[in-house]
């Protein structure tokens, strides 16, 4: 067979072709591959179309990788999380936080995590130590096994003068994808006794922006902290309050970085027509938001 | 069915059914803008490269026939599997590489997906010099800069399926 020059300028195969090509690699093939040029690096590190693509590609080809994550107890080491791969072997992996601290995941859509550094040590009571709480964001994209950092938003909060006493400070977050714009975008809300702060940070632009919050009517805490995405939106539960109105499930719109209510259905009375103390917490089920009551006795 | 008749590099001729020839996004263009009885020049096409399209094409029909699914038209990639071994026996790493470009500009997105395939697998193992050798790219980390990728991933430069 005839050999054709295949480093001349004319015939080298375009680009798309060969980060097709890279897009049906394994990762660690592909994490290897960073080391042959300076632009491969980049395309399969940065590029969010490549991740992407590589994602469907292996997602199509059901080759799914498992994040582990080790008790979050204080450890000596670094690496806290484990990767079940395709062989069923374990791979540690190095997550860029410093030690005696734990790793909190903040969401996860489609393989991409959001790990913050959380040091519970600190006074979680006092305003201006929220920062040193939720330290450094973490993006992991399970592709390439890479880290992206994510800057820590700014509330107001931090510069106001609080009390101790009476004053709950709890925040609340989401990950999710938004089809539409080909983006993902973490939602962090601060809730300091029924005032809302609401930062949304996109992926694609890489920037935080301040958003409305929601007016919840009745107040009540949210159960869980992390919100559940499903269908485009993060939601959130609130705490039941036996003899009270039952409050709706908020959902945070990612596109249009909207909150809007959905009513829940009663269910206060248990079989013997006693009311009970319930939890509410939601969940995905076979791609449908669900909401399980529990009986807390 | 109409036959279209193409001309290689080489000078060599050949007669492709038309509906399979519609499959090159260029040799369409080529029809729609001239008469279809001339022949299409293909001055970046080489004889055996055409021969491997026809190949298979030929062989996909056969599938066709016999599981009656249209792969074609279903857009069906990764079909190659099927006679990959039959397919790929005489193509070198730089052939194959030669024969994507020639897909690429021929514009058969269905067999470039197939091939794009075939070069992940036999890409994969490989070292990153010969990764660089293959695509042509050319060198530009420095020692340091290089040592300090293999050091933080050593993982992913050790193995006993990465080929020397």
């Amino acid at each position: 067979m005839l050999k054709k020059k295949k480093h001349l300028d004319l015939q080298r195969l375009p680009e798309h072709v060969v980060f097709s090509i890279l897009c049906r690699l394994p990762v660690k093939s592909l994490i290897r591959f960073t080391c042959v040029s300076k632009r491969w690096r980049s395309v399969i590190i940065s590029d969010h179309q490549f991740g992407n693509s590589h994602f469907q590609l292996a997602a199509s080809q059901l080759r799914h990788n498992v994040l582990i994550s080790r008790s979050p107890d204080y450890i000596s080491e670094g690496t806290q999380f484990q990767s079940l791969e395709d062989n069923f072997s374990i791979k540690n992996l190095t997550c860029p936080f410093q030690r005696y601290s734990t790793i909190q995941v903040m969401g996860s859509c489609n393989g991409l995590v959001v790990l913050a550094n959380f040091y519970p040590n600190v006074l979680s009571y006092w305003p201006c130590c929220l920062r040193d709480r939720y330290n450094i964001l973490v993006m992991r994209n399970p592709s390439t096994g890479f880290f992206r950092k994510i800057p820590y938003p700014n509330f107001q909060i931090g510069s106001k003068k609080w009390t101790l006493e009476n004053k709950e400070i709890r925040v609340y977050y989401g990950f999710g994808q938004v089809s539409a714009s080909n983006d993902y975008k973490l939602v962090v809300i601060l809730n300091y006794g029924g005032f809302m702060e609401v930062r949304v940070f996109s992926v694609r632009a890489n920037c935080w922006k301040v958003v409305k919050a929601p007016y919840l009517s009745p107040y009540r805490p949210w159960s869980e902290e992390l919100g559940t995405y499903s269908n485009g939106a993060i939601h959130w539960v609130s705490l039941h309050e036996p003899g009270f109105l039952e409050p709706p499930v908020y959902a945070f719109d990612l596109a249009n970085e909207e909150f809007r209510e959905m009513p829940l259905p009663v269910l206060s009375h248990n079989e013997y027509g006693m009311q009970m103390t319930q939890t509410r917490t939601p969940v995905l089920l076979g791609g449908c938001l669900c909401v399980m009551f529990q009986d807390a006795d | 069915m109409k036959k279209i008749s193409v001309r290689t590099s080489d000078g060599q001729e050949f007669e492709l059914e038309e509906n399979l020839a519609m499959e090159s996004a260029t040799i369409k263009t080529s029809l729609d803008a001239f008469s279809r009885d001339d022949i299409i020049l293909l001055p970046n096409v080489n004889s055996w490269e055409m021969v491997k399209i026809i190949e298979f094409f030929t062989k996909v029909q056969e599938l066709e026939t016999k599981f009656g699914v249209k792969f074609m038209e279903k857009k069906e990639g990764r079909f190659l599997e099927a006679f990959q071994a039959e397919f790929d026996k005489d193509l070198s790493d730089d052939n194959l590489y030669c024969l994507l470009w020639t897909v690429d500009y021929l514009g058969i997105e269905v067999l470039l997906e197939n091939l794009c395939h075939l070069m992940a697998e036999r890409t994969k193992n490989k070292t990153v010099e010969s990764c660089r050798n293959l695509f042509g790219v050319q060198h530009d980390y420095t020692p340091e800069e290089e040592a300090e990728i293999r050091e933080d991933y050593s993982w992913a430069f050790e193995g006993p399926e990465i080929e020397e």
